[in-house]
């Protein structure tokens, strides 16, 4: 589903993703972990057709990032870390025009922002302008927005920020329900349990470079995932 | 306080990519501002000179600066009410900065001293020649350039208080987003059109101010703050302890008001909260050209400061027309006696549409307001020319039919045979397409994504300065292509001329704009 071969991203003199390559298959979730600055925003972004990169190849379902924006970003939904979405708008209105885009008629949008919403907790916000929203609600808005065009891959940066214990556990089944159903999923955190849980694979990057991928499993090995990679921090100082 | 002056100083230092503008960049960025404010000083000099004459050698010299402290307050205070609002209250690290050990009245004190230096500007560009003037016709005593300097420095006291009380106000009305602008833009029409009713009538209100100097000289007293100040310039110590002392008590208990309502109205940002499930008829498709359209309308009638400042030539356009259909007799009186001087009325009307028309600037701020959201925006299935396509198209739906209504006010005034109606029509809706496209390419390659409030995006944007100065440049220009045709072509010719090269630089911008605005959008 994803292939990301080679990639590089400088920013001046400092490489911020150095030769990076990661496969995602098509029903995987990839957790993908480093440290603050370690390029996991930059590998996001170039996933999304948002940043230019220097080189290497991202192809989604075999077409590339490059080649063919428009048809690789109709495939993909992205949920960023700080969702800044159109204040001047109520909810239901970003999520109308977000289904605009993808050509959603009617009855399926408003099924499916209905259930969506519903299930998350925030269709009784949903006609509030989005200035009135917390971190939270506008984050559980991002998660309905990308979730109803039925995507086939979907990429989030720090999805659990801001979430409440309910939105988190729903988040995480909506998650596992997508990729049963063929979606994949590559997602940043910092919260380590979930990763460990949730994840297929596990890809950690550290300094720009990929340092370990793998299965959940193999990359944890006996230990938990926190101690795996507090070693790897430590040994690549 | 330090924090406060590098904001400012990012303000024109900072480039779009968030690094430090080249010393050419910043240069050219003080040079223009400093332009706008010679300028306007020098208009407002030649009124005062008029003014000063006959009302200081009839000895009505309080009269005079009674006349310059209203024109000074009203210029200061209702130019930059929403500017005020948004430095306050609107400013997006207010959460930050209240998290910390930092009282309130000193972050609106630090705050506060930004709109101090504004009102400053505002009032020397009034103050200053309202000075000069009297200076040139009466002289300068010792006691008045003392008090002058005082008054240089309390005035602008006196109207920061009264603009961060107007901002209170202003930022306490319990409206939804939308009706809250749309009240903001009806407060600055009918500013307009009193300015515009001012502006018209100037040499008759300044006459009449000359005849009825006795009876208006005891109504200015009336006003002590203005009387005061005047008193103050006209060298008595007295009065300008009484003004300072005045302004000093004002701006103090507006300070005392604003950190005491601070952290409610600063940090409330729920009154628009509603809770309700959407209605059946809340979904509705649109096709994506409509969509973008539709969210770019929705951005400007929420956005105040957007809708004020940058749709501004609409009003003025539509105010213009029905003034002049009301007042057809005077418009042409004024216009038709130009041609016996060899001045085409036709032309100074363009040429009048035309700067109207500059102070419409929909587009050039339009990719900065996107802000940090235009990481999301380049990750939808988007191509750059369709969200171009919307912005562009909200710039026409906004500004062409005022145009329309006056060029058809025009034509009611002028009474020009068809060739003459039909390309000044070519010319005027053809002028407009141009303005539109070269606002779009500079937001395109000139973006600032560092803001911290709307009003920053829209007024300090090195793009939106750029398209004012452009299009002045570009009437500037077809004025002279004009005065070279005009004696081989004639009027109407001439002006075909012009409006062909205005076509065809729209249909080049629209080329590059299809051919480059996916790189450079997705560049950013």
């Amino acid at each position: 589903m994803l292939k990301i071969e080679h990639l590089t991203k400088s920013y001046g003199e400092k490489k911020a993703v150095d030769d990076l390559s990661l496969h995602i298959n098509k029903g995987e979730v990839c957790g993908f972990i480093g440290h603050n600055g370690a390029g996991k925003t930059t590998t996001i972004k170039a996933v999304c057709g948002i940043l230019p990169f220097d080189s290497g190849e991202i192809t989604i379902d075999g077409h590339s990032v490059k080649a063919e924006p428009l048809k690789t970003k109709s495939m993909t939904a992205y949920i960023p870390d700080n969702p800044e979405l159109y204040d001047y708008m109520t909810g239901v209105k970003y999520l109308n025009f977000i289904a605009d885009i993808f050509g959603m008629d009617n009855d399926t949008r408003k099924n499916k922002i209905e259930r969506l919403a519903g299930r998350i907790g925030i269709l009784d916000d949903l006609s509030s302008p989005i200035g009135a929203y917390s971190h939270g609600m506008k984050q559980k808005l991002a998660v309905v927005s990308a979730w109803m065009h039925s995507p086939s891959l979907i990429i989030m940066d720090e999805p659990f920020v801001g979430l409440d214990p309910t939105a988190s556990f729903t988040l995480k089944e909506l998650m596992r329900e997508f990729c049963n159903d063929g979606g994949a999923i590559f997602f940043s955190t910092h919260v380590l349990e979930v990763a460990e849980k949730l994840c297929d694979s596990i890809a950690i990057i550290k300094g720009g470079r990929l340092i370990r991928y793998g299965d959940t499993d193999v990359v944890r090995g006996d230990e938990s995932l926190e101690s795996v990679f507090l070693e790897l921090e430590a040994d690549r100082g | 306080m330090k924090k406060q002056l590098l904001e400012y100083a990012a303000v024109m230092t900072i480039n779009r990519n968030g690094k430090k503008g080249s010393r050419v960049s910043i240069s050219g960025a003080l040079l223009i501002v400093t332009l706008i404010f010679i300028g306007a000083g020098c208009s407002l000099f030649a009124m005062m000179l008029k003014l000063c004459e006959p009302l200081c050698t009839a000895g009505y010299e309080r009269l005079y600066f009674i006349f310059g402290g209203i024109l000074a307050f009203s210029f200061g205070v209702f130019g930059s009410v929403f500017a005020a609002k948004a430095q306050l209250y609107d400013a997006r690290d207010n959460e930050l900065l209240l998290s910390l050990p930092i009282k309130p009245w000193l972050l609106i004190l630090t705050r506060m001293s930004g709109l101090y230096l504004m009102q400053l500007l505002f009032c020397l560009v009034v103050l200053l020649p309202n000075a000069l003037a009297y200076i040139i016709f009466i002289g300068a005593t010792p006691a008045f350039l003392v008090n002058l300097i005082l008054m240089l420095i309390f005035f602008p006291a006196l109207t920061l208080a009264f603009v961060c009380l107007l901002a209170r106000i202003a930022a306490l009305i319990p409206a939804r987003g939308a009706n809250k602008s749309l009240l903001a833009a009806a407060a600055a029409t009918i500013f307009i059109i009193l300015y515009l009713y001012v502006s018209f009538n100037l040499p008759n209100l300044l006459n009449s101010l000359v005849a009825n100097a006795d009876s208006l000289s005891f109504a200015g007293r009336l006003l002590f703050v203005f009387d005061w100040f005047a008193g103050a310039l006209t060298g008595n110590y007295i009065d300008a302890l009484l003004f300072i002392i005045l302004s000093v008590l004002l701006l103090a208990v507006v300070t005392r008001l604003l950190a005491a309502g601070f952290l409610r109205t600063a940090l409330n940002r729920n009154d628009t909260a509603r809770t309700a499930k959407p209605t059946r008829g809340s979904y509705s498709r649109r096709r994506l050209g409509s969509a973008l359209f539709m969210r770019e309308l929705t951005h400007l009638i929420n956005c105040a400061p957007y809708m004020i400042n940058c749709a501004l030539g609409s009003v003025m356009l539509l105010a213009a027309s029905v003034f002049a259909l009301i007042k057809l007799d005077d418009a042409r009186a004024i216009l038709e006696p130009l041609e016996t001087l060899g001045i085409s009325p036709l032309l100074i009307t363009a040429g009048i549409i035309m700067f109207i028309l500059s102070m419409n600037l929909l587009t050039a701020p339009s990719i900065s307001l996107e802000g940090k959201g235009i990481g999301q925006l380049k990750a939808l299935p988007l191509r750059a020319f369709d969200i171009v396509a919307a912005k562009l198209k909200l710039h026409y739906v906004i500004t062409l039919p005022p145009l329309v209504i006056g060029l058809a006010a025009a034509t009611a005034v002028l009474r020009p045979n068809i060739a003459e109606a039909s390309v000044m029509i070519f010319a005027m809706i053809s002028y407009a397409v141009l303005c539109g496209l070269f606002g779009m390419i500079l937001s395109l390659k000139l973006p600032n994504f560092n803001w911290v409030n709307e009003t920053v995006a829209v007024k300090q944007g090195l793009s939106t300065m750029l398209a004012i100065f452009g299009q002045w440049g570009l009437i500037l220009l077809s004025w002279l292509l004009y005065s070279l045709l005009y004696n081989i072509a004639g009027d109407a010719v001439t002006i075909l001329i012009l409006a062909l090269i205005y076509s065809s630089a729209s249909a080049i911008l629209i080329y590059y704009m299809y051919k480059k605005s996916e790189t450079i959008f997705y560049q950013y």
